[in-house]
């Protein structure tokens, strides 16, 4: 019996300590890459090489700060937000096949199961900014819950793509397709579906140039506005825990998980989805921010019709690959 | 089959960690000492907060919803087809490319009737 639990309880342990370590860690990129490209140190004293500790000194001194309750708010809910968004992008990491060997659930449909529950996250984060009774936050998860619901279409579809050639929806038979070539290397279709995946995925991360709901000199900081203390820290970790998602997501799909040039490991996939977060981070400090309005229109008129052409083309040249000999 | 319930426990072990995490910062609290809370008000930029802000909302992010909800339905859709791949027949491609056109003819009444538009 206790044998049978460890059985169980070992890889989830295994997996959350890890992924909170490799986020904690990616606060820290962030800023040292921005201090970088501002040619500015970045966080230094908190530990001797480069401030390595610092995550850590962070999550302390939020964990002392005081966690104030609006007096209007809805308290169930304000307290119920931070919960559901942490939960919601901790299990789909469930699914991805990040952790040394294999997911912690195997199943055939893996894939769909992980986009139903990273779409899942929109709920948590309209509860906790309409729940704080607050003008800015509402305006903000407004804005978010419109960016959110436009932008997973293409995002959907642009993954549907490679899965269409590939004929599977599970990421154990999409990356052993991959061994010889990876998708983004396919041509046209690979590289189509990937700068489509790219530019929703900037904006499902809610990261520039599409960072509307935390537009710092509109919304003070968004729907986090009225959370402090240790709910603020949930916010902030979940945040970059569904980013980290969406790029090992990318790095499975597209750049072919587990298999490398020269060796093959799952360790693989952690160091493609770090390559990958280090651009989005180079991007955002490079880029500006864009309107609400050419937000949407950008994706209804034209990111949505390029990615159902290219669901069009992937559908016509299987039927190609198939049907050529008759 | 055998996994499905095996999530169940994953989803526990999720659910403990904030839980845990917001109890150990009340009890980093009840140590250090509690201060006194006069943060309780609705942060406005200084001014005391006038009315509720829970009003109504534009109308476009109304709009912006249901064609969501149109495009969202019919996405579903492709899951299943996908799976059938494995055993693929001509007939198979041709009602996915009708699914697509009718789809298609869709996004265009959306957009001659102005709903993809932002209304200021």
């Amino acid at each position: 019996m206790f044998n049978s639990f460890i059985e169980f309880a070992l890889p989830i342990f295994k997996t959350i300590s890890i992924l909170i370590l490799i986020v904690a860690y990616l606060v820290w990129l962030e800023r040292k890459v921005a201090a970088k490209m501002q040619s500015r140190v970045g966080p230094y004293s908190v530990g001797y090489p480069h401030g390595w500790l610092q995550p850590l000194a962070d999550a302390l001194k939020l964990m002392t700060k005081d966690d104030s309750i609006p007096k209007n708010s809805d308290s169930l809910l304000f307290n119920l937000g931070p919960v559901w968004i942490m939960v919601v992008s901790l299990a789909s990491f469930a699914l991805l096949p990040f952790y040394f060997n294999n997911p912690m659930l195997n199943v055939d449909l893996s894939f769909m199961l992980f986009i139903a529950i990273s779409s899942l996250i929109i709920i948590g984060i309209f509860i906790s900014g309409w729940s704080s009774n607050n003008k800015y936050a509402l305006i903000s998860v407004l804005r978010m819950t419109a960016q959110i619901i436009s932008y997973e279409i293409p995002l959907v579809i642009s993954l549907l793509i490679p899965c269409i050639l590939i004929g599977s929806l599970s990421f154990g038979e999409i990356i052993r397709y991959q061994e010889d070539t990876w998708i983004i290397f396919y041509p046209l279709l690979g590289q189509l579906s990937f700068i489509i995946f790219f530019i929703s995925a900037l904006a499902e991360g809610n990261r520039i140039p599409f960072d509307l709901s935390e537009a710092e000199s509109e919304l003070i900081s968004g729907y986090t506005t009225e959370y402090s203390g240790i709910k603020f820290a949930l916010f902030y970790l979940a945040e970059y825990v569904h980013l980290f998602g969406i790029c090992v997501l990318g790095s499975i799909i597209f750049f072919g998980g587990s298999n490398g040039p020269f060796f093959s490991s799952n360790i693989l996939i952690v160091i493609k989805a770090l390559l990958f977060f280090t651009l989005i981070l180079f991007i955002r400090w490079s880029f500006f921010r864009i309107r609400i309005d050419q937000l949407l229109k950008f994706n209804w008129v034209k990111l949505i019709p390029l990615s159902f052409a290219g669901l069009l083309l992937a559908c016509l040249l299987k039927y190609y690959m198939d049907f050529s000999s008759l | 089959m055998a996994e499905y319930p095996f999530f169940i426990i994953v989803f526990m072990a999720l659910i403990s960690l904030p839980i845990l995490m917001i109890l150990t910062s009340k009890i980093i609290k009840f140590i250090v000492g509690k201060r006194k809370n006069v943060s309780d008000t609705i942060y406005e930029c200084g001014e005391p907060s006038i009315e509720n802000s829970w009003k109504r909302i534009p109308i476009s992010y109304f709009k912006i919803a249901l064609v969501f909800i149109l495009f969202d339905i019919e996405l579903v859709f492709i899951f299943p087809w996908i799976l059938n791949l494995s055993d693929p027949t001509p007939g198979s491609y041709f009602s996915f490319i009708t699914f697509l056109i009718i789809l298609f003819i869709g996004w265009i009444y959306a957009y001659k009737k102005g709903y993809l538009e932002w209304e200021m």
